[in-house]
């Protein structure tokens, strides 16, 4: 189960990578770079998965198999970012639009 | 005193904030808030320095009780910044430039609002260029802000990307810096709002979300081994398997992406091309941060692997070849420093690499000296050439560099100052270029001599393409083309006066700079136990 997660980050950040590289379409780098931030970012919750964990909150928790916190906090920082990015990407895309038409 | 180091990465990005509110109320006093807070950071950054030569390496704890206690009182997965000689001592010395680059952009930036490249490019008439120029003036006048808080806030936030990459200890940290460093970079290459610009600043943003990831992975890679995403613990328990060479090639990657040295040079012409020019002072400086951040993991938390440092050598070397033909056959002023700046910072990562390999030899660290040192002098020299360049642009409002002539007829205090410059970065006496690459040849030597044969191969050629630009630039009778549109500002000619006091001084007394500043620098670089015991007692 696991190393099938691993399989597919890998797939995603290659198709993203190569999409990036090698399109010419500004939307298309755009959806590529979001979908390597995609792969990434399911490796790392991969990370912290644990078969049968609970969500790592403290108080009401029926068992203490919990899924490690960790990764999660840091992929809730990483796709902050990632949207952030995303945004001004698209935000030149549309000013190199503009720029085209004149 | 023990809060300095959050607190000079602190104080730029609150600044920074708040600088689009102060902007919209006066520019005057937003100028001055950025100049205070410019200067705030650097005192803070010089008390730092003093700090840690007193007390040797600092760690401070992010939301610890104590900031000062580490493992195992303290909690290694909380956040923790580390400052030691090489990092005070860059930042004390990236921060006076900056705040040099500052004071240039106050008087610069301005004019470049009339500054149209794709315009003045194609030579227009000149009742067309005018029209131009008044339709922009109009243009300003009527809006309310021109976009230079904009700037400001950027450039603060890119200083904040550069100082944390100087002081983080923490991958995922790094991260962040990483992004921050990345996203301000694209609004500065943007500032312009051109075609161009937008084009170079996409480009960019693609290229450097992807590379952000590539470095995220290969931190990922490293917590699913160790548990922990502190360097100095990884640094401590680093093992060196199979998954580590890759998590190690990951991170490496993103740096040298950063960094901008051989395999992925291709986003530095375009992006210094259309970022202004108080910007790629900023950006240069960027570069070598991330340089550092470079030596720093490979060296420090993976320790010496043999390999790695014969690569990260290859890569040097390929960067001054690369960096000095791709220079030879452009003809756009800031493409061709651009490129200049690729092969400079090849002899960077050829002193600090070769160093490593020799490691516990004489000449082994005199190499890392000899690479620390030329640290300081790629951004004198190159920063140097980019500021005159700068200028240039902005009397002449030219892009390509053959279309002036004759310029040293009009302003042969910028002729003298280019030539400064070219001698420095071609390295030779008794400027410091000098200084810094007779230490990397001598050193690389015990080596392999070919490295000596190449490196200096690299400099002539380096000279070759510049005596060529000066005498395009400021040789000949002057043609009637080119007429100034601006005089040039008397702080400028201060402010490009520093620069050459300060590469003459570091030119002639090599010995006491490296001895009082690189030495340390070098010994902080090189004690991977040292690194680790400052966060481990």
């Amino acid at each position: 189960m696991i190393s099938f997660i691993f399989l597919v980050t890998i797939l995603l950040i290659v198709i993203g990578t190569s999409g990036a590289m090698f399109k010419r379409n500004l939307i298309k780098i755009v959806m590529s770079v979001n979908i390597v931030g995609a792969g990434v970012n399911l490796f790392l919750i991969a990370l912290g998965y644990r078969s049968g964990g609970v969500a790592p909150i403290f108080t009401n928790a029926p068992s203490l198999n919990m899924v490690s916190p960790t990764p999660q906090a840091l992929i809730l920082t990483s796709i902050v970012i990632n949207l952030a990015v995303t945004a001004l990407l698209l935000s030149l895309a549309v000013l190199i639009y503009k720029e085209k038409e004149k | 005193m023990i809060h300095f180091i959050i607190l000079i990465i602190a104080i730029p990005l609150f600044s920074a904030f708040l600088l689009p509110l102060i902007g919209k109320l006066n520019e005057k006093l937003m100028k001055f808030w950025v100049g205070l807070t410019l200067l705030l950071t650097s005192f803070l950054s010089i008390f730092l320095y003093k700090l840690i030569l007193e007390k040797g390496t600092l760690a401070y704890t992010l939301g610890a009780r104590f900031p000062s206690l580490t493992a195992p009182q303290g909690f290694p997965i909380r956040i923790i910044l580390i400052g030691d000689a090489l990092s005070g001592f860059l930042a004390l010395f990236f921060l006076f430039i900056v705040f040099l680059s500052f004071l240039f952009s106050l008087k610069i930036l301005d004019g470049y609002h009339f500054l149209d490249p794709v315009r003045s490019q194609n030579a227009l008439a000149e009742a067309q260029r005018k029209q131009a120029l008044l339709e922009i003036s109009k243009s300003l006048t009527r809006k309310t802000s021109n976009g230079v808080d904009k700037f400001y806030t950027l450039y603060l936030l890119l200083l904040v990307g550069i100082l944390g990459f100087l002081f983080t200890a923490d991958f995922f940290t790094l991260f962040v810096f990483y992004e921050i460093n990345s996203i301000a970079t694209t609004g500065l290459i943007a500032f312009f709002r051109n075609k161009e610009c937008f084009k170079s600043a996409f480009h960019y943003l693609a290229v450097f979300a992807v590379g952000s990831l590539f470095l995220l992975f290969g931190v990922g890679l490293l917590y699913s081994e160790y548990g922990f995403l502190n360097m100095a613990i990884i640094a401590k328990n680093i093992q060196f398997s199979f998954l580590d060479k890759v998590a190690l090639s990951f991170i490496a990657s993103a740096l040298i992406l950063k960094a901008g040295i051989f395999p992925f040079y291709f986003w530095k012409p375009e992006a210094y091309n259309a970022s202004p020019v108080p910007a790629v002072i900023l950006s240069i400086v960027s570069s070598l941060s991330a340089l550092y951040v470079l030596f720093r993991i490979s060296f420090d938390v993976f320790g010496l692997n043999i390999i790695f440092g014969q690569i990260l050598i290859l890569f040097s070397l390929l960067s001054i070849f690369a960096g000095v033909f791709l220079a030879l056959r452009e003809n756009n002023l800031k493409r061709i420093l651009s490129y200049l700046a690729i092969s400079e910072l090849g002899y960077v990562v050829l002193g600090v690499s070769s160093g490593f390999l020799m490691s516990n030899t004489e000449s082994g660290f005199k190499a890392i000296e000899g690479g620390l040192f030329h640290m300081v002098n790629d951004i004198l020299d190159v920063g140097l050439l980019f500021l005159i360049a700068g200028i240039i642009l902005y009397i002449s409002r030219v892009r390509n560099a053959f279309e002036i002539r004759g310029f040293a007829r009009k302003h042969p205090i910028l002729a003298g100052f280019f030539l400064f410059g070219v001698l420095a970065i071609s390295g030779l006496p008794p400027l410091n270029g000098f200084a810094s690459k007779m230490m990397i040849y001598e050193s690389v030597f015990h080596l392999s001599p070919v490295l000596t044969i190449i490196a200096i191969l690299g400099s002539i050629l380096v000279l070759a393409v510049l005596v060529k630009i000066f005498a395009s630039i400021f040789l000949g009778a002057p043609s009637e083309e080119n007429r100034d549109y601006q005089v040039i500002p008397k702080v400028v000619i201060a402010i490009v006066s520093i620069f050459i006091i300060l590469m003459f001084s570091i030119g002639l007394f090599p010995k006491q700079f490296v001895t009082s500043f690189v030495n340390p620098a070098a010994k902080a670089l090189i004690s991977q136990q040292n690194y680790i015991n400052s966060v481990i007692h």
